[in-house]
């Protein structure tokens, strides 16, 4: 049985959770700019998450890149506006 | 305050919310799913137009399914938000989480909580280890390259001659699987 599965502890990693992708992530691992080590994290996470995984769907089709740079940044402009009034008025 | 709610996890935002019902923590955590929000809309939208009326009203009802849904997660509350908006026959209740997604919970509470305790590590291992040589000699192998062998997706869909979301769905199921039976076994 553990020949099956070589490196014993790794197992665990099915049941480790591992965050959301930030906005930094998301376009770097689908144009290929990590890490073995942090896509495989970022993999690990894809396989439960179906909020990530159609976002990064959506962003691997080039024509999504800049409606999503714009409407993220709007986005957030209208979180802080509607969120943080205080802050915004500085 | 902001930078302070920024380095905390979704949990102690979501703790904040329902607790002290700390607005800005409710910002943060709306701004922290932004960008998922916005891809995962982008392809259902006709027009760009149409993102001045959709995103406003998705973020008032993510806003209140914060506030409101006893989801624990919440990047699986942004799920089930969104897909409710844009399937809104399908009738899903909003506080309805399944038996296999609890099991999932369930067993990721497991590992977290056996963190620092060697012998409840070994012992979880082992009962993984179990449940893993129930799966199908398929599942099986691909949980291995994945797991073990830390092989990428791109990688073992070559490998098999498989398409990547082929192996996802793989790996998915696998999940469900060895959490629903890690589960039951817990109730026999």
């Amino acid at each position: 049985m553990n020949n099956k599965f070589p490196i014993k502890e790794r197992i665990l990693k099915i049941f480790t959770p591992v965050r959301c992708l930030n906005r930094d992530q998301l376009p770097r691992y689908i144009d290929g700019k990590m890490t073995a080590i942090e896509k495989h994290l970022v993999e690990e996470h894809l396989v439960a998450c179906d909020l990530c995984y159609t976002a990064m769907q959506t962003l691997e089709k080039a024509a999504n890149r800049e409606p999503y740079e714009s409407l993220t940044t709007n986005t957030i402009s209208y979180i802080h506006q509607h969120y943080y009034p205080r802050h915004a008025m500085l | 305050m902001q930078p302070l709610l920024n380095n905390m996890n979704d949990k102690e935002l979501l703790n904040r919310i329902r607790k002290m019902r700390d607005e800005e923590a409710v910002g943060a955590l709306l701004e922290r799913y932004s960008h998922l929000l916005v891809a995962y809309c982008i392809p259902k939208m006709a027009s760009r137009e149409k993102s001045a009326e959709v995103i406003p009203a998705l973020l008032g009802t993510l806003d209140q399914n914060f506030r409101t849904m006893h989801i624990p997660r919440a990047n699986d509350c942004v799920a089930h938000t969104l897909a409710t908006y844009f399937n809104p026959k399908s009738n899903i209740h909003p506080n309805h989480v399944s038996r296999e997604v609890q099991a999932i919970y369930r067993a990721e509470n497991r590992v977290q909580q056996s963190g620092s305790n060697p012998i409840e590590r070994q012992q979880l291992c082992d009962e993984l280890l179990q449940r893993f040589a129930q799966l199908s000699p398929d599942d099986q192998q691909v949980v291995t390259q994945f797991y073990a062998e830390q092989q990428s997706f791109d990688e073992i869909a070559v490998a098999k001659g498989i398409s990547r979301d082929k192996v996802r769905n793989i790996l998915k199921d696998a999940r469900k699987k060895l959490a629903t039976q890690l589960m039951d076994q817990a109730y026999e």
